[in-house]
């Protein structure tokens, strides 16, 4: 099991374990407040953007051109260390990883 | 299958009568207490005669999430259902709700990209100056229908300006989309077939042309640009088009004219709407509304195989029907589920469906709410009933046809 810790705009933050799938699914299924992922992770909605916490980012693998594409429609302006939370999956080198939800999507 | 008096006594999901008077809520809270689905006779459209009614919401969701259990391409909503794969037999075949992946997410993608968050928050200016050219038009008006002056026009207008269709031409394209969207509920493919290539000789000729020689951040803009890259065919840019128009105009106007049927029918909905709007926002209101009204009650998926779903044995080619109106009442997931309450926590209603084929115009649905909200309050609106609300005659959108209304203020 990796632990995944997501930071809301106020500071609060939920941690939460999981294991193999998307940083979107299992805010979703444990109901953090700001992912809504309205497509169910097809790549096709842009509502589970998160900003990934510096020190996290570059563990990451790159992202695609579609998911590129998406990042220009979310709700806030991304950043460089933007992601679909969709296109993140929790693995066990990530264990602790950090992400921040942004304000506006809600 | 389950049989028994209960089941025996749901009135027949096919007929219009059924929902003459409203939506059958009461039938619907019977079928989600028995365990299975209903099963529905009828051999319109159907390849094993009839459907599964589906009403308890958790089972929906199960199913709208796994798109190769349970396919949309042979229609994703009955009776446009039991179609042929073959593009030559099946004039919806370039329809987004009638894909499924990978060919719809690379379609849905494009369409996203166009209406997406952030794309869509930038609409407000231009969806407020539709909105307060509606609401001065009727300022001059005592009496008159709420669906014509109002309901109607603003998301035609809107999906008009959203596809780049020039002023002159916004009603033609308006009047082609109710036809489609009639002829789509006789499950009569050629008549549909008809009404589609009229619009797709007008994008060709006209509109398309235009785009080219003039492009806009409008959606026909998107599209052919798209096209042009590869990323979708032709075919799939016109009738994303088409569906814009048909899918925006229908639930939209559902929406705007059912909440304020609502709003004049019941002090109670009144205080709580206006009450709503001043604690929680807009948002949380319109939501509730959306969860109460649910315009298009239901979608369709065809099992690709047998197997069990809801403690249901389905076959291949089953056809089901989802019902969005009976799941945003279930008990299972909403509180007082028949009671209107803006300030409940539960979560987002299936108003818009959920998965892959999640409502995309869902943002733009409530912004245009959400903005007859604020310009009517400014303006401070007040209206009585001034005659006796029609419904329309559909089993798929809780439609209303005339909502005779007379100002008090």
């Amino acid at each position: 099991m990796a632990r995944v810790i997501y930071v809301q705009p106020d500071g609060s933050s939920t941690t939460c374990a999981a294991d193999g799938r998307s940083l979107m699914k299992v805010a979703v299924e444990n109901l953090v407040p700001g992912i809504i992922g309205e497509c169910g992770g097809d790549l096709s909605c842009a509502t589970c953007h998160v900003f990934v916490d510096e020190a996290w980012f570059g563990k990451l693998k790159p992202r695609s051109d579609d998911e590129e594409s998406l990042l220009d429609v979310t709700s806030e302006e991304p950043t460089e260390t933007s992601r679909l939370s969709c296109q993140v999956t929790l693995t066990d080198d990530l264990d602790g990883i950090v992400v921040h939800v942004p304000s506006t999507q809600r | 299958m389950v049989t028994g008096v209960e089941t025996n006594q749901i009135p027949d999901l096919t007929n219009p009568q059924t929902f003459a008077a409203g939506v059958p809520h009461e039938a619907f809270a019977r079928l989600r207490e028995t365990p299975g689905f209903h099963w529905q006779p009828t051999e319109i459209a159907t390849a094993n005669g009839g459907f599964w009614a589906v009403t308890r919401f958790a089972d929906i969701v199960e199913i709208e999430s796994n798109p190769a259990l349970f396919a949309s391409q042979p229609g994703g909503a009955w009776p446009s259902t039991n179609l042929s794969p073959d593009p030559a037999e099946n004039p919806l075949y370039n329809n987004l709700m009638m894909m499924d992946p990978p060919r719809h997410s690379s379609v849905r993608r494009v369409a996203a990209a166009a209406f997406g968050p952030r794309i869509v928050k930038n609409f407000d200016p231009w969806v407020r100056e539709i909105v307060v050219e509606v609401l001065e038009r009727i300022e001059h008006l005592d009496e008159f229908d709420y669906i014509l002056e109002v309901a109607q026009i603003i998301p035609s207008f809107v999906i008009a300006r959203v596809q780049g269709v020039p002023a002159e031409d916004r009603q033609w394209i308006v009047d082609q989309t109710l036809a489609s969207f009639e002829a789509m509920q006789t499950a009569d493919v050629n008549a549909v077939g008809e009404v589609l290539h009229k619009t797709h000789v007008y994008y060709r000729e006209k509109l398309v042309p235009e785009k080219l020689r003039n492009p806009q951040s409008d959606m026909t803009s998107v599209l052919i640009h798209a096209a042009e890259r590869g990323e979708i065919t032709e075919a799939e840019a016109y009738d994303f088009l088409n569906l814009l128009q048909a899918a925006g105009f229908e639930t939209t106007h559902t929406l705007i004219g059912q909440s304020m049927r609502m709003i004049l029918e019941s002090p109670e909905i009144a205080d709580k709407t206006f009450r709503g709007i001043e604690e929680l926002g807009p948002d949380k209101v319109i939501e509730e509304f959306l969860r109460f009204i649910t315009p298009a009650m239901f979608m369709s998926r065809t099992a690709t195989q047998d197997t069990v779903v809801g403690d249901q044995q389905v076959r291949e080619n089953d056809l089901l029907n989802l019902y969005f109106t009976a799941a945003n009442r279930d008990p299972a997931v909403f509180a007082n589920p028949d009671e209107f309450d803006p300030w409940r926590t539960e979560t987002a209603s299936l108003a818009f469906g959920s998965g892959p084929h999640r409502c995309i115009g869902n943002a733009l649905a409530k912004l245009e709410l959400r903005i007859l909200f604020e310009e009517m309050a400014k303006r401070d609106f007040r209206f009585r009933l001034n005659g006796a609300p029609q419904r329309g005659w559909s089993t798929f959108i809780n439609q209303i046809r005339s909502l005779p209304v007379a100002r008090v203020s």
